[in-house]
């Protein structure tokens, strides 16, 4: 994968605006640096500010994770972290541990690296992406489909996509025209979140949940000779139309 | 509100008829919860459980968002009774605070797609009790299915309550189904009925321990009881005879829980 010399800085004592740096002397002259802030959070002024009260002790500690991991690589210093990765979104969370009052607190935000492609799922009305058959993403054969969000920012979603996720609609279709698993009765389909340990589950299914991911939710669509990977549609009947281009 | 046959609505009214063990099928049903020792573990004190902290959502939405759940059947009773997946029955065990926790993990596998794996509740409450069968309450039971995992009922039968089954064996099969991370709700503050109400928005099924029933059941869906007035559809760990299909109705006041968990990621069935 290329790298792009890219570095996202983050810091719980950073006002806004939050800065993207420049590595010092790259190999090659890198794209413009356009590390922004998508989270819907009004007044964002650093981390701290998603914290539940919007402060922490000063003797808290913290955690910091970034995803997805692929390619990234970090440094946390206390409240000051760093990270490098390719172009695309990443979700940052950050977990404060207040060891006096035994209290953990989480914020999350989104940060953009690079330069990302506009966002062909725009909310509101609009006409939907008419996607055409790509290589299939999972090579066994039979159809299968792997739906991916994120819990943490679960709140961000549109209902009608909500809907999409915990369909039944969606569900008996799949249950009818996905292929059996291993076991000779669980179709192949899964809704998975993002950051769940899928190590137990059949190699098939822990390769396609570490396919790159552009955004979340995701959908991956696969027959086995052909398939879709992109970002889930955002209503029910969107999704449904999509899974029948493949499924039938 | 649509009630399903079979299931009904638990009210200030009535609930002093529902606070006790039960006959179901003719079978004795127990109880078991016991309250949460708060000093011990704070809410959010726990590693992989900060306290909630997602946007609440307000409560002038919840009456479309229900009717819209409804409507497009996507609530998680909906996808449970889809799957088939039956309630958890805790017989003669004081285990309701382990079946509840068990039933939310069940619940999550079922809203994943993952193979139904009958789990069993007592493979993690007969070791957190020492092998006894007394009460408990629903963080200690995350705790130790964080921590140790849990085995399904082919391991361990789900009520036995014996040292025979504490294998080598089973350890190393139990780690292979845990939970990873959950919601601490903030019992006790004045939004803790809107914390749940909105996990339940999420699709996050909500185990809670409830004071006035000595029992701790698994919070599946906000239902609106009548125009602006909100409750929740719960399962309970008493086997299908109860409710409907082991769901029933509790109305906002019987919801205020004396503690909540919220578990949201876990291994996936292996």
């Amino acid at each position: 994968m290329k790298r792009f010399g890219f570095l996202a800085l983050l810091s719980v004592l950073l006002a806004l605006p939050v800065r993207g740096q420049q590595p010092p002397a790259p190999p090659t002259p890198p794209a413009p640096v356009a590390l922004s802030i998508v989270n819907a959070q009004p007044a964002f002024k650093s981390l701290i500010d998603l914290m539940p009260g919007g402060t922490v002790s000063p003797d808290a500690a913290f955690l910091w994770d970034v995803y997805p991991p692929v390619g990234v690589e970090s440094v946390a210093n206390g409240s000051h972290f760093t990270f490098t990765a390719p172009a695309g979104q990443y979700l940052v969370t950050l977990r404060s541990i207040d060891w006096t009052a035994k209290k953990i607190s989480q914020a999350t935000l989104t940060v953009t690296i690079g330069s990302v492609p506009p966002n062909p799922n725009p909310p509101g009305p609009g006409p939907q992406p008419q996607p055409g058959p790509g290589p299939a993403p999972i090579a066994a054969a039979g159809f299968r489909v792997l739906m991916v969000y994120d819990p943490a920012t679960v709140n961000q979603l549109p209902q009608s996509q909500l809907d999409a996720l915990n369909s039944t609609k969606i569900r008996a279709y799949l249950n009818a025209k996905c292929v059996a698993g291993s076991d000779g009765k669980t179709p192949e389909w899964r809704i998975w979140k993002a950051g769940l340990d899928a190590s137990t589950a059949p190699q098939l299914w822990q390769d396609a949940f570490k396919r790159k991911r552009d955004s979340l939710p995701w959908i991956v669509i696969s027959t086995g000779k052909s398939g879709f990977e992109g970002p889930l549609p955002k209503t029910e009947a969107d999704t449904l139309t999509l899974l029948q281009k493949f499924g039938g | 509100m649509p009630l399903q046959p079979g299931e009904f609505l638990i009210d200030d009214s009535n609930f002093q008829q529902h606070a006790k063990n039960a006959l179901i099928d003719g079978h004795h049903m127990f109880r078991g919860w016991r309250p949460r020792d708060f000093g011990a573990k704070p809410v959010g004190s726990l590693a992989f459980a900060p306290a909630f902290n997602l946007p609440l959502i307000p409560r002038s939405e919840w009456s479309d968002r229900i009717k819209e759940m409804e409507g497009t059947q996507t609530r998680i009773s909906d996808m449970v009774l889809q799957a088939g997946i039956p309630s958890k029955n805790q017989q003669q065990t004081n285990y309701c605070w382990c079946n509840a926790v068990v039933t939310a993990m069940e619940t999550l596998h079922c809203v994943a797609g993952d193979p139904y794996e009958n789990l069993s509740p007592a493979s993690a409450a007969a070791q957190i009790t020492g092998f006894q069968n007394v009460g408990g309450n629903g963080i200690d039971a995350v705790e130790f299915i964080a921590q140790r995992g849990l085995n399904n009922v082919h391991e361990w039968p789900a009520n036995a309550i014996s040292r025979q089954y504490a294998t080598a064996a089973n350890a190393q099969s139990a780690a292979k189904r845990k939970l990873l991370q959950w919601y601490d709700l903030n019992v006790g503050s004045r939004q803790i009925f809107d914390e749940i109400m909105t996990c339940l928005f999420y699709r996050m099924p909500v185990p809670v321990g409830l004071g006035w029933w000595h029992h701790e059941v698994c919070l599946c869906d906000p239902v609106e009881t009548s125009p602006g007035q909100f409750g929740t559809r719960f399962r309970n760990s008493w086997g299908d005879g109860y409710g409907s299909n082991g769901f029933a109705v509790l109305n906002e006041s019987k919801s205020i829980p004396n503690d909540a968990t919220a578990p949201y990621l876990e291994m996936t069935t292996p």
